[in-house]
């Protein structure tokens, strides 16, 4: 270690460094290298999981005036991932000559699944800091549904819509773990849901997606920024593909047999079993 | 199979999109703003963030601690780690 330092003065910080670039420049050429006896891989990232051919979704989340688009973007947002595996998607849509036989009528293609994960770990009120997830007995509307506007082929083009209402009470339905909160506040969030997606149902896959979720949140998690202003007021969310293989925040609670879990659990998981007491 | 190949030709000769009949769904609490789909492109506008905000991505981070402390190692450069509470994402 060079230096440390925890502040938000760049004066102090910037001495830091140079203090331990002075500290650095004193070091022998062995020491300025990793001993080969510590390169070690890590033994668990939840990046492990990503779903390769799958839908993976930027997910960026940001406070709104009550004036919506005439006002000015809010500086308070945030972002998230949101992953499904190939396998889920697979299972989710359908096979092109279904689309034209049967769901691309007047009920569309349904995204239930996708609407399930968006309401219970995607449209959450992180726009001013950490927040929660929802349990899926928190979910009171989940509908996200493609009705068929074009077809070219085995690619289908479709029109998102849907709603999603999530309502935590001053419970915890998620177990113990990472994110079981000491305290416990009522919160939600209901959104309206449009957007456009391009299916490839040869290979039963999202070729194009793109979707904006506006609505409200109120109350507030330990967390999230919120202080006394439990709303409700607007929020807004944007989703759309990306290369990004950061995994989503709650990976852990997406409760998937795809996403691999840490051999040894941390102590919030299971502090009897990694015999540390939590503080 | 010809059937379908009918259907699929049918609904290519739909309307496009943009001819559809605009769409207004209103937020279901009073407070929220219209959310309509002729306005998609304004709100894609009105959320992302702009080239300011994600100035931190123009950084290289390497994807874990080891591979940062790996690249110091194999270019003789200290490693400067800044740490903050929270996940990555979720904590602003």
């Amino acid at each position: 270690m060079l230096g440390r330092i925890n502040s938000r003065s760049p004066e102090r910080v910037g001495a830091m460094l140079d203090a331990a670039l002075e500290r650095w420049g004193d070091l022998a050429e062995e020491e300025r290298r990793l001993d080969p006896e510590a390169d070690r891989a890590p033994a668990h990232r939840w990046e492990d999981g990503f779903p390769e051919g799958g839908l993976v979704l930027s997910r960026i989340s940001r406070d709104l005036s009550p004036e919506g688009l005439s006002a000015s973007p809010s500086n308070r947002w945030n972002r998230d991932t949101l992953w499904c595996s190939k396998g889920e998607v697979k299972a989710m849509l359908p096979e092109l000559s279904e689309v034209i036989l049967g769901p691309a009528g007047p009920e569309g293609i349904d995204l239930q699944p996708l609407a399930d994960r968006l309401a219970q770990f995607a449209l959450v009120d992180d726009a001013r800091g950490q927040t929660l997830p929802y349990a899926p007995a928190e979910i009171e509307r989940a509908r996200l549904v493609g009705r068929v506007v074009e077809v070219n082929g085995p690619k289908v083009r479709v029109e998102l819509t849907g709603s999603t209402k999530a309502s935590a009470a001053d419970t915890w339905l998620l177990g113990d773990n990472n994110w079981t909160p000491r305290r416990r506040i009522p919160h939600g969030v209901e959104c309206e849901l449009l957007g456009t997606a391009t299916l490839d149902l040869e290979d039963r896959s999202f070729e194009a997606f793109e979707l904006v979720a506006v609505g409200t949140r109120w109350g507030r998690t330990t967390f999230n920024g919120r202080g006394k202003d439990l709303g409700p007021s607007p929020i807004g969310f944007h989703l759309t593909l990306t290369a990004d293989r950061v995994a989503p925040t709650f990976a852990s609670l997406y409760g998937v047999d795809w996403i691999p879990r840490p051999e040894v659990p941390t102590w919030r998981d299971s502090p009897a079993e990694s015999g540390l007491e939590r503080r | 199979m010809l059937i379908t190949s009918l259907l699929v030709a049918v609904l290519q000769q739909g309307p496009p999109a943009q001819a559809l009949p605009a769409e207004a769904t209103p937020a279901s609490q009073a407070d929220a703003p219209l959310l309509r789909r002729v306005d998609l492109e304004d709100w894609r506008a009105h959320l992302l963030p702009g080239a300011a905000d994600l100035r931190f991505a123009q950084i290289a981070w390497e994807p874990t601690f080891m591979d940062g402390v790996r690249r110091a190692s194999e270019e003789e450069r200290p490693l400067l780690l800044w740490l903050m509470n929270g996940h990555p994402l979720g904590c602003t």
